[in-house]
């Protein structure tokens, strides 16, 4: 009995200290949620908060604060301080905004900064970047609707200027027009409106720029930077707008004039082009012979001097009359056949045939480079052709003449190098020279002492005149 | 007016004699280096109207001491002329474009020629003025 009695006295003593545990919790818990409620509705929370975050660089959270607090009816010095430095910093982020490129991120700054602190010089440089959002939106983007908001938000600036009001009601009005119009379809531009708005806004910036005088060097610096981005925009704007409408009756007058031109020089162009087609066969017979190989070679170069008609009595009239480049390209690829793998053709008349009708060439050039291939079938004939290129009045014949004997090297044409010095004129001279000290470098070896001693005399009398090493 | 000054450089020594001798004969002062290094050395301490500069020569040749006449704030307004042969000339060009060169006198060249180019440079053209 004893011991139930004491089990229901333990039993009771455990429920009662429970419950008053219980009862502890709940009030605890109570007193939190008010002191929670009743803190979170204090000013000074929330403008030591604001406090906090301004200091820690998170000006966004701490205007955002601010306004609670004010909304809370703060509204002491304290607060006040804290409002201006803090629309200071976003004055200052939107001057770094502005100079970095970002006007729409300015703009955001600018509109925090001035819901914490009315600050008229603050208010008219943001007047000029949106002036400077508006030519933009006119003149690089060409989207007249997207610039209604910022002029909006000028006349919410400026509710009493009556000139950024008739800027707005002008764009609204006049400029406007056709921006309703299906997406994608341009609006039509009314130069002259567009013309009388940046005239309003030039008035404006001239206006801005007197007020300057009482802003501190920085501010001064961004506004002349945005009068300047904004008069640039607007003659740029201007003189597109202009050439675009200049362009556009241009093209509308010259629909005609284009389409008979069209026409006739369709015409020119197919005649020029079956007449090149027509040149084209004639002078094929010169590319074929370059992909033969070597073991059809005189084939080939029998089929190409058949083409080029160089076998009958017309052939030289044929060669000597074609263009010099034409009949270089021809030699070249002759020459080029015959001497592939760095050794002639044995077949010595067929080579000889063909060379025959270059050496008549009348452009000297080709006639000496067909005589320095010539040289390997027959030296006599190819010295003698030189030679009677050495004798000729024409100078240009005698510096080609010169060259391939300076290219073929051998005794003879050295010999003859040599004897051509006395008397020669100046350039032919100086050619000389040049092929009697390029053998000395080059080809020294090839050629005897009793030779080398005597170019050597030759160039070293020719010292006093001629500046040679 | 005093006598311009010529700084002719190249190893061949008779060249040299003669280039100095016809520019003497021409009116010119002429002082001579036999390699790139002397003719860099006298025309940072000379500084002379004119270089006439041979390409091939010892120890510097002359298209190197060219390009550092011409990054010299000293001597970068100094014409220089270059005397060579014409493949050596090409391919000058086609290593460097870019460093300037004022006149070439492409060998073999007359005594005739010679005063030709310098008149041209000194007298006519873009370097006449007197300093």
């Amino acid at each position: 009995m004893k011991f139930l009695k004491n089990f229901a006295t333990e039993s009771h003593r455990r429920d009662t200290e429970k419950n008053s545990v219980k009862f502890c919790e709940i009030l605890w818990l109570i007193l939190f949620f008010c002191q929670l409620l009743f803190a979170q509705q204090s000013p000074d929370l929330y403008f030591n908060t604001a406090r906090d975050k301004y200091v820690g660089g998170d000006f966004v959270g701490a205007a955002s604060d601010i306004k609670e607090s004010k909304q809370l009816g703060k509204n002491d010095e304290e607060i006040k301080t804290l409002s201006a430095q803090v629309a200071t910093s976003f004055f200052t982020a939107a001057c770094e905004k502005y100079t970095a490129g970002d006007l729409f991120g300015a703009v955001n700054y600018f509109e925090a900064g001035l819901e914490l602190k009315d600050d008229q010089s603050a208010k008219d440089i943001f007047g000029l970047c949106l002036s400077e959002i508006v030519y933009k939106f006119y003149s690089q983007k060409k989207d007249y609707q997207a610039a209604i908001p910022y002029l909006e938000k000028l006349t919410a600036l400026f509710p009493a200027d009556e000139e950024y009001k008739k800027m707005y009601e002008t764009a609204k009005r006049n400029i406007i027009r056709g921006v309703e119009a299906l997406p994608g379809v341009a609006p039509k531009k009314d130069t002259k409106q567009i013309e009388q708005l940046f005239e309003l806004m030039e008035t404006r910036l001239q206006k801005q720029e007197k007020l300057l005088s009482g802003y501190s060097a920085e501010q001064q610096q961004l506004v002349g930077r945005i009068i300047d981005n904004a008069r640039k925009e607007k003659d740029e704007f201007l003189s597109q707008i202009k050439s675009e409408i200049e362009n556009e009756n241009k093209k509308t007058k010259n629909i005609f004039v284009f389409s008979t031109s069209a026409a006739v020089g369709f015409v020119i162009f197919i005649t020029f082009f079956l007449v090149f087609l027509l040149a084209r066969y004639l002078k094929s017979g010169s590319s074929v012979i370059v992909f033969s190989n070597r073991k059809n070679a005189m084939e080939t170069l029998s089929k190409t001097a058949k083409r080029l008609k160089m076998s009958d009595a017309k052939k030289e009239e044929k060669i000597i009359d074609a263009e010099p480049l034409s009949e270089k390209m021809a030699l070249s690829i002759i020459e080029k056949e015959m001497f592939a793998n760095h050794s002639p053709i044995s077949d010595t008349p067929a080579a000889e045939g063909i060379l025959n009708s270059f050496l008549e060439s009348k452009n000297s050039d080709i006639a000496a480079k067909a005589a320095v291939s010539l040289y390997n079938y027959n030296p006599e004939k190819a010295l003698t052709v030189l030679e009677k290129l050495l004798s000729e009045s024409d100078e240009q014949k005698r510096l080609a003449a010169v060259r391939a004997l300076g290219e073929i090297a051998s005794s003879v044409a050295i010999n003859m190098l040599l004897s051509n010095l006395s008397g020669a004129g100046k350039s032919v001279q100086r050619e000389t020279i040049k092929m009697l000290r390029n053998i000395m470098v080059m080809k020294k070896s090839d050629i005897t002492d009793e030779l080398q001693k005597k170019i050597k005399n030759t160039l070293y009398s020719m010292k006093d005149t001629w500046i040679i090493e | 007016m005093a006598k311009k000054i010529i700084l002719v450089s190249d190893d061949v020594e008779e060249t040299l004699e003669l280039l100095k001798y016809s520019l003497e004969i021409a009116g010119y002062s002429v002082i001579t280096a036999k390699n790139g290094e002397e003719a860099l050395k006298q025309s940072q301490e000379l500084r002379p109207d004119l270089i006439i500069l041979d390409i091939v020569m010892p120890k510097i040749d002359g298209y190197t001491v060219n390009s550092k006449l011409k990054e010299s704030e000293k001597t970068k307004d100094i014409p220089v002329v270059i005397s060579t042969t014409r493949g050596l000339m090409s391919k000058m060009f086609s290593t460097d474009g870019k460093t300037k060169i004022d006149g070439f006198l492409e060998k073999p060249y007359t005594v005739e020629d010679l005063w030709s180019k310098v008149k041209e440079i000194l007298e006519d053209g873009l370097w006449s003025k007197d300093k």
